[in-house]
């Protein structure tokens, strides 16, 4: 029963770690920084698409010739009227009939039911309109969800975070992957987490399916000097890889870069 | 910088697949086509429209079609960049943005494999160059609009030829019909 809170608490803990994490990330566009430097290209470990480098300026020449047409075609469909529609028209000829079959008195009287079974129908009418309209909804979401799940891959990367270091804190984490940098400041409520076992999730990403190699960094004072750690990890196709990195044997003086990390997949 | 990788410890969990160092048939030999799944995953990831516009062996072709490497490009209308993906079998082995403008209209969905159009062209002109004079299969690439005189709609294979001795053989296979349009030296 212990064991069951524990667990719980810290699932808890997770999920609001993991809302805080992510707070930032949706609510601001990531900032562009141009920087001009000499080009310090790396030669890839493998050539790639050699022929494609060494004939470029023919190829170039060869697609400069053509021209592009696109065109756009959407689709059209003819729907089917409702039998009830049809119905409702019979109904209305049969009232109009039976109008002229009676005296003025009566057909006063009839007016007056007929309008109210033609209000009885309406409303009936619209709620059927309304039902159509909710099963079409409905039918449209559960086609986006289908292709949402059936259309796009689900190579996924997931870095938690848990534990704090004994000697100071750093103010927040900088994780890097060649030309993207994602800091995540530490605020309070997340340093609390930390300290009482919680985890926090601070990347959650669709990825290549590929070996990726990341750098965590860390920022506030005391840490500016401290240099980021390697953290290269294999994300599996089709599968959600988590990293938990645990901080608590970090030191920034003297430096102690001994960060405790955890793979699995899913 | 100190690499982490000393203090990994690697936990399993439910149906894990942690990938091992050297998997054992990441050289097996493959055909451009059996690739392709892969990359579109990956470059999917990387964009949302990307679309698939050059392909070309990374690695020789051996005489079935297959290779242990092959080379993707992608490009993204909406950021307006290309990205390349070198493949062995069921790995990505480097994605690199492409360092040059290049835009080529998308590849159709369906299109024939490296082994079918291998064979075609080695029939029609790429057995006789190569015992006449000592030549080898160099290059097969997969492109659209750019070697079809007559019908530059079409996405053609290109499959070239060298030789010490001669020009170039390029012969340029349709890759929906799989059949030769051209043929040159060059």
């Amino acid at each position: 029963m212990r064991t069951v809170k524990h667990w719980a608490a810290l699932f808890c803990l997770l999920v609001a770690a993991a809302a805080w994490a992510n707070e930032p990330n949706e609510a601001n566009e990531p900032v562009v920084h141009t920087e001009v430097k000499r080009d310090q290209t790396k030669a890839p470990k493998h050539g790639s698409l050699e022929f494609l480098r060494d004939n470029r300026v023919f190829l170039r020449g060869q697609l400069d010739r053509l021209s592009l047409l696109t065109t756009l075609t959407d689709q059209g469909h003819a729907q089917l009227i409702d039998d009830r529609m049809l119905r409702l028209q019979e109904l209305a000829r049969a009232i109009a009939a039976a109008r002229d079959t009676v005296d003025a008195e009566a057909a006063v009287t009839a007016r007056r039911e007929l309008l109210d079974s033609v209000t009885r129908l309406g409303e009936l009418e619209n709620q059927l309109v309304l039902m159509e309209t909710l099963l079409t909804d409905q039918k449209t979401r559960l086609t986006v969800l289908e292709n949402d799940f059936l259309g796009h891959q689900e190579t996924a990367l997931v870095i938690l975070v848990r534990g704090l270091p004994e000697q100071g804190t750093p103010a927040g984490l900088v994780l890097t992957e060649d030309n993207r940098t994602l800091e995540v400041p530490l605020s309070a409520a997340a340093l609390a987490s930390l300290r009482q076992g919680g985890v926090a999730q601070i990347y959650h990403r669709f990825v290549e399916p590929r070996d990726h190699l990341f750098t965590l960094g860390f920022a506030g004072p005391g840490w500016a000097d401290v240099p980021p750690v390697e953290v290269p990890v294999t994300a599996d196709r089709d599968r959600i890889t988590f990293v938990e990195l645990d901080l608590s044997r970090l030191a920034p003086d003297p430096v102690d870069l001994g960060l405790m990390a955890r793979v699995w997949v899913r | 910088m100190k690499i982490l990788a000393t203090y990994i410890a690697v936990v399993t969990v439910a149906c894990l697949a942690v990938v091992p160092l050297a998997p054992a048939g990441d050289e097996a030999p493959f055909t451009a086509l059996e690739g392709l799944d892969l990359a579109v995953d990956a470059a999917r990831a990387w964009a949302d429209d990307a679309q698939l516009i050059y392909l070309e062996n990374d690695e020789p072709v051996a005489p079935d079609g297959t290779a242990t490497r092959w080379g993707y490009l992608f490009y993204s209308p909406a950021a307006d960049e290309s990205r390349g993906y070198s493949l062995r079998r069921d790995k990505v082995l480097e994605a690199a943005d492409l360092e040059f403008d290049f835009q080529a209209p998308p590849l159709p969905e369906q299109w024939l494999d490296s082994r079918t159009v291998l064979a075609v062209a080695h029939e029609k002109a790429g057995r006789e160059y190569i015992e006449q004079h000592g030549g080898r299969l160099s290059t097969m690439l997969l492109i659209r609009g750019a070697f079809h005189e007559k019908n530059p709609d079409r996405s053609t294979w290109t499959v070239v030829y060298t030789s010490d001795t001669e020009p170039n053989l390029l012969v340029v296979v349709d890759a929906e019909e799989g059949k030769v349009v051209r043929q040159w030296k060059g």
